[in-house]
């Protein structure tokens, strides 16, 4: 399978793209347009943008915004944040996002297979927030989850690997430009294909992420 | 100028904003008047074919395209959907297309047992013919962002300019005279599909 | 522009500015000016070096036990990587490399710098302006309808370059200013874009959203840095060789990968739209005429050759209307309205609040003092 390569950027609430660290303090990273541009130049294969305060906020997809956005892109897009329903992907859909990020709304199981029925199971991907050491933590609850069952269409076997979000590196400094995520520690629990994502502090195009980057171990 | 057709279906921005980006004058259009004098247009699309061809018609831009296509004989590019659009008929539906190819539109059907998929989304390296003008100068491989369940089956074979590799090899671009047509999205598969969209835009 | 403009003979500055005099042999005030000041500004030779090796050599001393020797700007520009590359990989000194980031960096000039920088392996610190609080500011710069339209990033990279300057305890900054391209300085032109006063007032003014975390240094923060804290001495090296900034380039690719910007340049978009359209159109002025000048004054170019390339507009009209689209949209204005601010009638600096005359005066202070100095030292 080629490599590809897959930034993922994260917008606050006010439509500012931002690092984390640790999934805590934030640093301004720029505008999303003006960074999506740069990736369009960079010749990135996809991107994916998640709305880390869409959940908490309880907010919804903002369909204009992210349209704007889809169409400054000359990539396939991935968008996450505040997914709760297949209608919102229909019109996520049509607004120019072409795969669907779910967090808590990943233990949904019966929304992972509506997705992938109608959009595929390539479009319907599942983000566990975990932490280092391999414990898995729920972005719902603070106590251990269960990952969902890998959801499964009528025509297809496995559905497209997950993101996690690993910890950051305790290194990554906040200064650097872009989150460009690749592979840290393989988190033992996670069935396969699993692909995880740390940050990299810092620009990194020859970096790709795979699912042969991550061995699975029973 | 290129007129982009603008019937509320497809990614009309993006194409849009890959045009401005090569530096090709670009606008959208819903005015039949406008398509029908244009000197060149892109027919996008995305979704259902009897839903597309029934919204042109609503709109009453057939018969503008028509005329554009057919009698002034202006370069013609459909994008995913907007290829299907481009053929007689589609087995996903009951409406007619607008027939400037020869050719029908049918499901993707894989091989039993195979693991390759239906949609086919994705990225994926097409083949050209050596024949038609949207591929002639290519000499390294290109790829191209794919999503589709249906795909355009031409009578003729001189018609078809570039194909993928599906469980068989299946059209993935056309080419008759003034019309153009391409499955894949050329406004999401970055310099490829620039280069795509810029050899359609010189195109005299 | 007007074919009947009187052109220096000298260099290719023109009447464009009126302050600008000519003498009886027809040469400006401005090239005149910068040749009386190249001996005790550019030392290309044997004098240059030895500068060079001092000023290495009293760096490295106060850096001894610091994390830097001195601070460099990357900004993509040419003049400032050429200068990270000499001081880092030539003189061996180790550089914190920082960038402010104004929201409208080219992407070859992101390459750029990431290239020098990890060629390099220097730290470096980029500082992000919050973009709606940047685009509201150039708003109200362009609504305000003056001359110096690059203040907004300027003031912004001066304003941080000091506080971090501050925060990392860094005293020396490596500055890409050179005479060789940059000698000429057109009487009564421009603006000091260290005036955070100014920048307020404009945007008091014409501006909607506030400035919460835009970098404004105002005159009391300014001096106290500058001339109580003494935070920074600016040094310039480039001005201590033959600084030949074509010659640089092809080093620059050479040893870096360095992407060309074409002969269309830059590294800011917003720059460029600024020097190829709307200093031309609002104000008369082709920013070329003062390049070129300077080139001619440092003798890397004939003024044949500066002609010769004035004699095609700075920008064809095509891309003109596309740079408009782009920075209009970038800006969430329509072409019209950007056009429309373009074609109002210019404004003067001094027509808003501003603090040009405390500037004026701390630095007639400065020379004041100088001059007791060197009087009393007699």
């Amino acid at each position: 399978m080629r490599k590809r390569i897959i930034p993922v950027l994260l917008v606050d609430h006010h439509r500012r793209l931002v690092k984390t660290i640790g999934f805590g303090p934030r640093t301004y990273v720029g505008d999303p347009f003006n960074v999506i541009r740069l990736f369009n130049e960079k010749e990135v294969d996809e991107i994916c943008v998640l709305d880390i305060d869409a959940s908490a906020q309880g907010g919804r997809p903002d369909l204009g915004f992210l349209r704007e956005l889809a169409s400054e892109c000359f990539m396939p897009m991935a968008y996450g944040g505040g997914i709760t329903a297949a209608q919102q992907c229909e019109e996520l859909n049509r607004a120019g996002i072409e795969k669907f990020v779910l967090g808590r709304s990943a233990a949904n199981t019966a929304l992972v297979q509506d997705l992938a029925r109608t959009f595929g199971s390539q479009a319907t991907v599942a983000c566990v927030d975990s932490r280092m050491r391999g414990w898995v933590k729920s972005s719902c609850s603070p106590s251990t989850a269960t990952v969902p069952e890998p959801a499964t269409t009528s025509s297809s076997s496995a559905p497209w690997p997950p993101i996690c979000p690993c910890r950051r590196w305790p290194w990554a400094e906040p200064e650097k430009r872009y989150t460009l995520r690749r592979p840290c520690v393989p988190v033992r629990r996670l069935p396969p294909p699993a692909v995880p994502l740390s940050s990299l502090g810092g620009c990194e195009p020859c970096w790709s992420i795979t699912p042969a980057c991550f061995r699975w171990t029973p | 100028m290129i007129t982009v057709v603008d019937y509320g279906v497809g990614n009309v921005g993006a194409i849009l904003n890959m045009l401005d980006y090569l530096g090709i004058d670009a606008e959208a259009s819903s005015d039949g008047q406008q398509i029908a004098s244009a000197s060149k247009l892109i027919l996008p699309g995305v979704g259902a074919f009897d839903k597309a061809m029934l919204t042109l018609r609503e709109r009453r831009l057939i018969d503008p395209l028509n005329t554009a296509v057919l009698e002034r004989r202006v370069p013609v590019l459909g994008v995913c959907l907007g290829m299907q659009l481009l053929a007689r008929c589609s087995e996903e539906g009951q409406e007619q297309g607008l027939g400037y190819v020869d050719a029908e539109v049918v499901r993707i059907t894989v091989p039993p047992g195979s693991a390759l998929k239906v949609p086919h989304i994705g990225w994926m390296e097409v083949n050209p013919t050596g024949r038609g003008r949207l591929f002639a100068a290519t000499q390294a491989p290109e790829r191209f962002y794919f999503d589709h369940s249906y795909h355009v089956v031409c009578t003729d074979q001189e018609d078809v300019s570039a194909t993928f590799s599906y469980g068989a090899e299946l059209c993935c671009a056309v080419e008759r005279a003034n019309v153009f047509g391409v499955q894949f999205h050329p406004e999401k598969s970055h310099r490829f599909g620039m280069r795509v969209l810029n050899t359609f835009g010189q195109l005299t | 522009m007007t074919s009947m403009a009187r052109i220096c003979t000298f260099c290719v500055m023109d009447d464009s500015n009126p302050a600008i005099q000519f003498d009886e042999k027809g040469q400006c005030n401005c090239c005149r000016t910068a040749l009386d000041r190249l001996s005790s500004e550019w030392w290309p030779g044997a004098e240059g070096e030895a500068r060079m090796a001092s000023l290495v050599r009293s760096l490295k001393e106060r850096g001894k036990g610091q994390p830097y020797d001195a601070m460099v700007g990357l900004s993509g520009g040419i003049d400032s990587a050429y200068l990270a590359h000499l001081a880092s990989r030539q003189h061996g000194l180790r550089l914190l490399a920082v960038h402010v980031d104004g929201g409208w960096n080219s992407e070859p000039a992101v390459a750029n710098i990431e290239s020098i920088v990890r060629g390099l392996d220097i730290d470096f610190h980029t500082h992000v302006i919050e973009w709606q609080e940047m685009r509201d500011l150039q708003v109200a710069f362009l609504k305000a309808g003056v001359l110096n339209q690059d203040m907004p990033q300027d003031h912004a990279f001066f304003a941080t370059l000091y506080r971090t300057a501050k925060k990392f305890g860094i005293r020396d900054f490596l500055s890409g200013v050179n005479f060789a391209t940059e000698s000429i300085v057109p009487p009564n032109f421009g603006y000091p874009s260290i005036d955070g006063r100014h920048i307020r007032s404009i945007h008091a003014l014409f501006g909607k959203a506030p400035l919460q975390t835009y970098p404004i240094m105002g005159i009391v923060e300014y001096l106290w840095m500058t001339r109580v804290r003494k935070q920074l001495t600016i040094h310039r090296p480039l001005n201590f060789f033959a600084y030949d900034k074509q010659a640089a380039q092809e080093e620059l690719k050479e040893q870096y990968g360095w992407r060309d910007y074409g002969a269309k340049h830059s590294e800011s978009r917003f720059t460029k739209f600024y020097q190829d359209i709307y200093l031309p159109r609002k104000f008369g002025f082709d920013k070329r005429r003062l390049h070129l000048s300077s080139l001619i004054v440092a003798g890397q170019l004939t003024r044949d050759a500066a002609m010769a390339e004035l004699s095609e507009p700075p920008i064809n009209e095509q891309q003109a209307k596309r740079d408009i689209k782009f920075v209009a949209k970038k800006l969430g204005l329509s072409a019209d309205d950007l056009l429309g601010y373009i074609q109002s009638p210019p404004r003067q600096h001094s027509d808003y609040p501003n603090n040009l005359k405390l500037f004026g005066a701390a630095r007639d202070l400065k020379a004041l003092i100088q001059k007791l100095r060197m009087q009393g030292d007699q």
